[in-house]
């Protein structure tokens, strides 16, 4: 007993002492700088990896009094009970307040000691700059826990056991969704600690721009993993056949997502053109904010919904950093303003700049429209008394045209050349993807009738065939110069031009999650039933005949379990078990275990909601496409990490180098 | 027109094969889609009490008031099931969609309702995003004219990038292959 008892006070130490080691880190690198003293400035590096290793060591001794199950402390007997599986009492390390704050801060630390390892020689000039930024949002983390809400809080006394994590969580999509919204968003600090430390120095040159660009797409895989996670831990846990509810906490977690989006397209026109600076800044400088008020939004209680189970006093404190962070970024971005003009202008309205223009307002759109729906009831409790709920109805019919509209500009964007383009190239390169969009929308508007699916339906088909048209075309170019195979050909096309082929991925991705979403929002059905046993059911071409209902008891958790027999177009198919489970400690709040057969047309979802001795009741949905969404998750995030992946041996160097003297050739031949 | 197209091969590029695949795997989606529509209504055997769908329609249009995020019609909790009952009843009883729904508001409040009434200062919960994004949208084409209008050397399809074929899918030693080609060729 006493052994764990040091091992916790170990882990409150160095919690304690890691922010004196972030101050430091801050002071040294700023005047080091300031002095020109290059031996300062290593010390605060130095100081960065103490503060880092300090919170490892913190977060390794509360996962071992998570894993001694040391109920003394405040923050275990929270989260976790005797009768906790092993998987989920380490996945408790974040389920609270406390927890996630901690690991908010050992992944930042982790990912700046990286990132000041990774960049020390290439990005050296701006490398004070970019210590003291990630300092000072680690020191506001630290003092937050060390002052309101700390993960070693002991009580006076030794509690017998705990009071377990809510039940909802104990789901593997939640063991793997918390900590990936939380590692998106820490991320997000390591492109904006470039960016500012840009702004700080004044060495506005290309440099920030390469080591922000493979940040923020790291940080918005990472950020697209979570939300996918959470979608699918939705849609298998919460029974009520969706996946996406525009619950507040959601739509937090997918404005960072959409302004590192923004992000990704803005800098390759800063790239490829030199233009766009400041506005690539701001959305860097945005993503960062978003990511914090996402943090804020879910750790405040601010806004209670399905996923704020933890709440506390921190509201304010997040608030004031919020407020600071924003007002000061913009500050540094004003005083830099005349340093950074474009080095050209744009050319044409109908140009892939001005594509990417648009793709960033469509985007930043959706964001505020998002922002003003998650604000709007605090707002109008506020200053008007009146408490409303703003629900789905809102964000289908403001942010559903939005994304549509972005979903056609996906389609035109990649067939828009730089500069400008000239009627014969309109027509070389939009006739394929405009005939598919003709034809998609004659057809389908015979056969569905109704206006929003068939026009959804018809221009994700038209970025389905622009992706397709860009890969045949790439493919057949090299086959036909390398005499290469198609399969060859597809592999180097994509090995060859990571960055834009693994774009398209994701594209590709985005439009099979179109079709799955257009199928389940559109055409899903559902039906409540109650049935006796040996009675059926009919929902769309499926027949449910209940069978009968099975109870069984494993330590800490009681299962009730209906067995049922689904029929297809008649024909015996597969048998299901929908149940609902209770675990110990939770006795007010059974979890339903739903039973979902999924093909590829369609997903079987059926949720049984209740038991008497009359016989079961359930609902039954039939959602239409909805495996599309998850394999086009799969294939984005396959895309994602294409486009990231780093240009490292030796082989790939050559062509990294070949990719950049080409710009200037380009350009010297646009000027002739 | 199309003489820019790179033909480097024999092979010109399969479009039409391109096109239709792409139109059949479209087709192949769509079907499933269709499919699931043309279904007959659901139905149920004699003894089955099947849950009603204009109840289900009503009760999406409310929050349930003590799972915020989830609707009535689909959450588990002992109140939502009570409300369902309720509106089964008035079902029952002959009233109408928006007089049951009037029946909860009085009781709850407006916060019951998923989508706000669109009336007084709740309708800027609309114009705002819309007012914001209209505002962006001729900010941009305003700083679209103005930027367009300070260039130099006018672009024309002469001097933009040509095919996507170009340098960054290509290896440099066929880049050079194109060049030439484009120079014999087109001059």
């Amino acid at each position: 007993m006493s052994a764990t008892f040091d091992v916790v006070n170990l882990g409150a130490g160095a919690l304690q002492l890691a922010p004196f080691f972030a101050l430091y880190a801050i002071l040294t690198a700023w005047l080091g700088d300031r002095s020109g003293r290059a031996a300062w400035v290593l010390s605060a590096r130095n100081a960065l990896y103490a503060v880092c290793g300090l919170l490892v060591l913190a977060s390794l001794a509360l996962l071992y009094a998570f894993l001694t199950k040391d109920y003394s402390v405040f923050y275990v007997y929270q989260n976790t009970r005797d009768s906790q599986s092993l998987l989920y009492t380490w996945t408790a390390f974040w389920g609270g307040n406390a927890g996630s704050l901690l690991f908010w801060a050992v992944g930042l630390s982790i990912f700046a000691s990286i990132a000041v390892t990774a960049n020390w020689r290439s990005h050296y000039r701006l490398m004070p700059y970019v210590i003291v930024v990630l300092m000072i949002i680690a020191l506001f983390f630290l003092l937050l826990m060390l002052f309101v809400s700390n993960p070693f809080r002991r009580l006076a006394f030794y509690p017998p056991d705990g009071l377990g994590l809510n039940p909802l969580l104990q789901d593997p999509g939640m063991a793997f969704h918390p900590p990936l919204l939380l590692l998106g968003y820490m991320s997000m600090s390591i492109p904006y600690a470039f960016g500012m430390a840009a702004l700080l120095s004044g060495r506005l040159d290309a440099s920030w721009i390469r080591a922000t660009r493979s940040w923020t797409l790291a940080a918005w895989g990472v950020l697209s993993m979570g939300l996918l996670f959470g979608a699918w831990w939705a849609y298998r846990v919460l029974g009520w056949g969706g996946y996406w509810g525009w619950d507040p906490v959601e739509n937090v977690a997918l404005i960072p997502w959409l302004a590192a989006t923004a992000y990704i397209h803005s800098v390759i026109v800063t790239e490829k053109r030199q233009m766009l600076k400041v506005w690539t800044l701001v959305l860097v400088i945005l993503s960062f904010v978003l990511s914090i008020f996402g943090t804020f939004i879910v750790r405040s209680g601010v806004i209670t919904s399905v996923h704020s189970f933890a709440q506390s006093a921190i509201g304010p404190w997040f608030f004031i950093f919020l407020g600071l962070s924003l007002i000061l970024s913009l500050f540094a971005l004003l005083y830099r303003l005349p340093h950074l003009g474009s080095a050209r202008s744009l050319d044409s309205m109908f140009s892939r700049e001005s594509g990417f223009l648009f793709n960033n307002l469509l985007l930043l759109a959706v964001i505020f429209a998002t922002i003003v729906g998650v604000l709007f009831p605090m707002i109008s409790e506020l200053f008007q008394g009146v408490q409303i709920t703003v629900g789905p109805p809102f964000y289908n019919q403001v942010d559903g045209p939005l994304l549509l509209a972005l979903m056609a500009l996906m389609g035109a964007g990649p067939l828009l050349p730089w500069r400008t383009i000239s009627r014969a190239q309109f027509v070389r390169r939009f006739r394929w993807p405009l005939t598919v969009f003709g034809a998609v929308l004659v057809v389908l508007s015979f056969v569905l009738r109704s206006l929003w699916p068939v026009l959804a339906l018809a221009v994700t088909s038209f970025t389905a065939a622009t992706l397709v048209q860009e890969f045949a075309q790439g493919i057949s170019a090299r086959r036909a110069l390398a005499g290469e195979s198609w399969w060859l050909a597809a592999v180097r096309l994509v090995a060859r031009a990571r960055g834009r082929y693994g774009g398209y991925l994701v594209h590709a991705g985005l439009v099979f999650i179109a079709f799955g979403i257009i199928g389940s929002q559109f055409y899903s059905q559902e039906r409540g039933f109650t049935l006796a046993a040996g009675e059926s059911a009919t929902i769309g071409r499926y027949s449910l005949t209940y069978l009968r209902m099975e109870q069984s008891r494993t330590i800490g958790q009681e299962t009730v379990t209906t067995r049922m027999a689904v029929q297809r177009n008649g024909a015996p198919w597969r048998e299901i078990a929908p149940g609902k489970r209770t675990l110990e400690g939770f006795e007010q709040q059974p979890v339903s275990d739903i039973a979902i057969e999924s093909t590829l047309v369609e997903d079987l979802y059926v949720v049984v909601t209740g038991w008497d001795d009359n016989g079961v009741s359930f609902y039954a949905f039939v959602n239409p496409l909805v495996s599309w969404i998850w394999l086009g998750g799969l294939v984005l995030v396959l895309g994602g990490l294409i486009a990231w992946w780093p240009v490292g041996h030796p082989k790939e160097v050559t062509t990294r180098v070949e990719a950049e003297s080409v710009t200037p050739l380009a350009q010297g031949a646009a000027h002739d | 027109m199309t003489k820019r197209s790179l033909p480097l091969s024999n092979q010109p590029v399969p479009w039409v094969t391109i096109g239709l695949l792409a139109l059949l795997i479209l087709g192949l989606t769509l079907a499933g889609v269709a499919l699931v529509r043309d279904n007959p209504e659901a139905s149920t055997t004699s003894a089955i009490v099947a849950l009603d769908q204009q109840m289900i329609r009503i009760a999406e249009q409310l929050q349930c008031p003590v799972c915020e995020g989830q609707s009535v019609a689909f959450s588990n909790s002992q109140l939502a099931t009570e409300m369902r009952r309720t509106i089964e009843d008035k079902l029952a009883e002959g009233k109408n969609d928006a007089a049951i729904i009037q029946y909860f508001v009085d009781r709850y409040g407006i916060k019951i309702l998923r989508e706000p009434p669109r009336t007084g200062l709740l309708a800027w919960l609309w114009i705002t995003p819309v007012l914001g994004f209209v505002l962006a949208l001729l900010g941009l084409l305003w700083k679209l004219r103005q930027m367009s209008g300070r260039t130099i050397v006018p672009a024309t399809a002469d001097n933009t990038e040509e095919t996507p074929a170009d340098s960054e899918i290509l290896d440099p030693a066929l880049r050079h292959l194109v060049a030439q080609y484009d120079k014999d060729f087109l001059g």
